[in-house]
């Protein structure tokens, strides 16, 4: 079994009347890419406040490394970005990270430059920060989050102002740190169709609640398009679809659906050979979908995401 | 702790306020080089009593520049009045870098990085004091000493060492003061934040206070509600020093002032620190 990184159980935040947070159950895997969706104000910022001691839970527990109690230690395990890039702006990059480092108290000097390359700000020499454009102000507070190599990583909409060479580089320095590195990442954002590329793991999160988690494999299998079909008896439809219907890939969940992945446009006759051969349909239909649909179908309606 | 004092220091050497602050009390130096220099040499800026108070108390309050009796034979008390005047320079100095440096975290969102990382708030902020304190401590006693230098040189007086002592010890007191002014400034930061307001709001306090103060300080004792906004006044402890009013318990104040800022604001702030949250 996996080490589990970070776990919320029964998260809640209150401001006054207004919840935040309702009961989040959360619960990220060592190395793996959890992607957090949810639309804006749908508290996913406020569930990265908490998890870095930002903000204080109203209700509910935290974990990180297993520890529920006194996490600063373990949070010094972690690095992160908080929604808009927090930098000095008068300053360079590299004395930007010399006080980071400074700070934290990694004794090597060289990780600023390793750090400074890595997500390719070596060449800003005495440029001041204020002087950078957005894009690069999110790698310098991605360098940021990456000094002193740590093993959480926290990134807070992190490809907002990024140009598409950047969003690219950023997704494969960010597999390769989850790869290489073996670092968690928990990474947040609107933009589904860049998670999609990236995330292990799904967190969908909608008006403070978490509808759903999901592992990339499992959400991949859920978008497929496939035929979902129920029957009255499951035995005797996978001998129908089998030797009848000459139909090889399909997989039996429980409840008893089937998905059939093949002859996806031939509902109508698969259905015909079931009832010739004395079986209840009582479902049929073509699903799988876009993250994006299946985003807007969980939280019940097309909304602006 | 080391740490985070040395990332203090480095985020002020890398800040503006590293030269900012010396500029600006160079600048006021050569203010005060222009009042020694100016036709008369006596700068006043005072509030006078009647004459029955007069008999009862120093009958002026205010900031004084080179007032000398007899300028062929100055008295060591006339140049220090003339030099702690002169420190009112570095209440507004003390102001502005407490304000920029305590508050430049907050509006960058810099402060978020420490926390965030597992750094305790408490540490952070001492560190931020610490830094302040020192930095004001240095700009502060550099000014002094300059200002008497200046002064004795122009004069063409040589103090000895019991005068020297003397001053220092006056010098001194006024910084227990700045220390808990600083502190004052620090907790109005914690709760507002916004350097703009809280600029205001600091100088409104420290500049109006001055202005009341030099209106009720013959009765002073009169006025209840008044009286207690002005000894929270950094002002009212410069003034009433400028004048040599230290026999009227002066000394006492400055040390009830002291520890109310180590005792009640230092303790206030880190309550504040501890239950707010970052955005």
């Amino acid at each position: 079994m996996s080490e589990i990184i970070c776990q919320t159980t029964e998260l809640c935040k209150n401001y006054k009347n207004f919840h935040v947070l309702q009961n989040v159950n959360l619960s990220i895997n060592r190395g793996e890419i959890y992607g957090l969706i949810g639309e804006n104000g749908a508290g996913k910022s406020t569930l990265i406040r908490i998890l870095t001691g930002l903000a204080f839970q109203s209700s509910g527990v935290v974990s990180l490394f297993g520890k529920t109690e006194n996490l600063r230690y373990e949070r010094a395990k972690i690095g992160c970005t908080v929604e808009m890039p927090a930098l000095y702006k008068d300053m360079t990059a590299k004395q930007n990270l010399e006080i980071q480092r400074v700070q934290r108290g990694i004794p090597e000097k060289k990780c600023i430059s390793k750090t400074l390359e890595l997500v390719g700000l070596n060449n800003t020499k005495k440029k001041k920060v204020n002087d950078f454009s957005l894009g690069m102000k999110q790698r310098l507070a991605l360098a940021i989050a990456l000094l002193g190599e740590p093993e959480f990583l926290i990134l807070d909409e992190p490809v907002n102002g990024l140009d598409p060479t950047g969003i690219i580089e950023l997704r494969e320095l960010l597999k390769k740190l989850a790869k290489e590195n073996h670092v968690t990442i928990l990474i947040s954002s609107h933009i589904l169709s860049e998670l999609n590329q990236l995330a292990t793991c799904y967190g969908f999160l909608h008006h403070g609640k978490l509808l759903k988690q999901i592992t990339a494999t499992e959400l991949s299998e859920e978008c497929k398009r496939h035929i979902k079909l129920k029957t009255d008896d499951t035995k005797k439809t996978v001998t129908v679809l089998e030797e009848q219907l000459k139909i090889k890939t399909f997989s039996i969940y429980p409840d008893n659906f089937i998905r059939v992945y093949e002859k996806l446009d031939e509902t109508h006759t698969i259905s015909k050979a079931l009832s010739s051969n004395g079986i209840v349909v009582e479902e049929i239909s073509v699903q799988g979908e876009e993250l994006e649909t299946y985003f807007e179908n969980l939280i019940g309606g097309k909304k602006y995401v | 702790m080391f740490n985070q004092l040395k990332s203090e220091f480095l985020k002020l050497k890398y800040s503006k306020l590293f030269i900012a602050v010396p500029l600006l009390l160079f600048a006021g130096l050569i203010l005060y080089g222009s009042f020694s220099l100016s036709a008369g040499g006596t700068q006043l800026f005072v509030s006078e009593g009647d004459e029955e108070t007069n008999a009862a108390i120093q009958g002026i309050i205010g900031f004084f520049a080179f007032t000398f009796e007899n300028i062929d034979t100055p008295k060591f008390s006339e140049i220090m009045q003339s030099c702690l005047s002169c420190n009112v320079f570095l209440w507004i100095v003390a102001l502005i870098l407490t304000i920029q440096f305590f508050c430049y975290d907050y509006s960058v969102g810099t402060i978020k990085l420490p926390i965030a990382h597992g750094i305790s708030r408490v540490k952070v902020y001492f560190a931020k004091v610490i830094v302040i304190v020192l930095y004001n401590a240095i700009c502060y006693f550099l000014f002094n000493v300059i200002t008497l230098c200046f002064t004795c040189i122009q004069i063409g007086y040589t103090p000895n060492i019991t005068e020297l002592t003397q001053y220092l010890g006056y010098i001194g007191l006024n910084f227990l003061v700045m220390i808990s002014f600083i502190l004052l400034c620090i907790n109005i930061c914690i709760c507002l934040k916004n350097t703009g307001i809280i600029a205001t709001v600091m100088c409104l306090f420290t500049l109006g206070g001055a202005v009341i103060y030099t209106g009720i300080w013959q009765n002073f004792h009169s006025h209840i509600i008044l009286k207690y906004l002005v000894w929270l006044n950094p002002l009212y402890y410069w003034m009433n020093m400028g004048t040599f009013r230290l026999e009227y318990g002066l000394v006492n104040e400055i040390i009830v002032y002291f520890v109310f800022g180590l005792l009640f604001l230092l303790p206030l702030s880190v309550i504040f620190i501890k239950k707010q949250e970052f955005k």
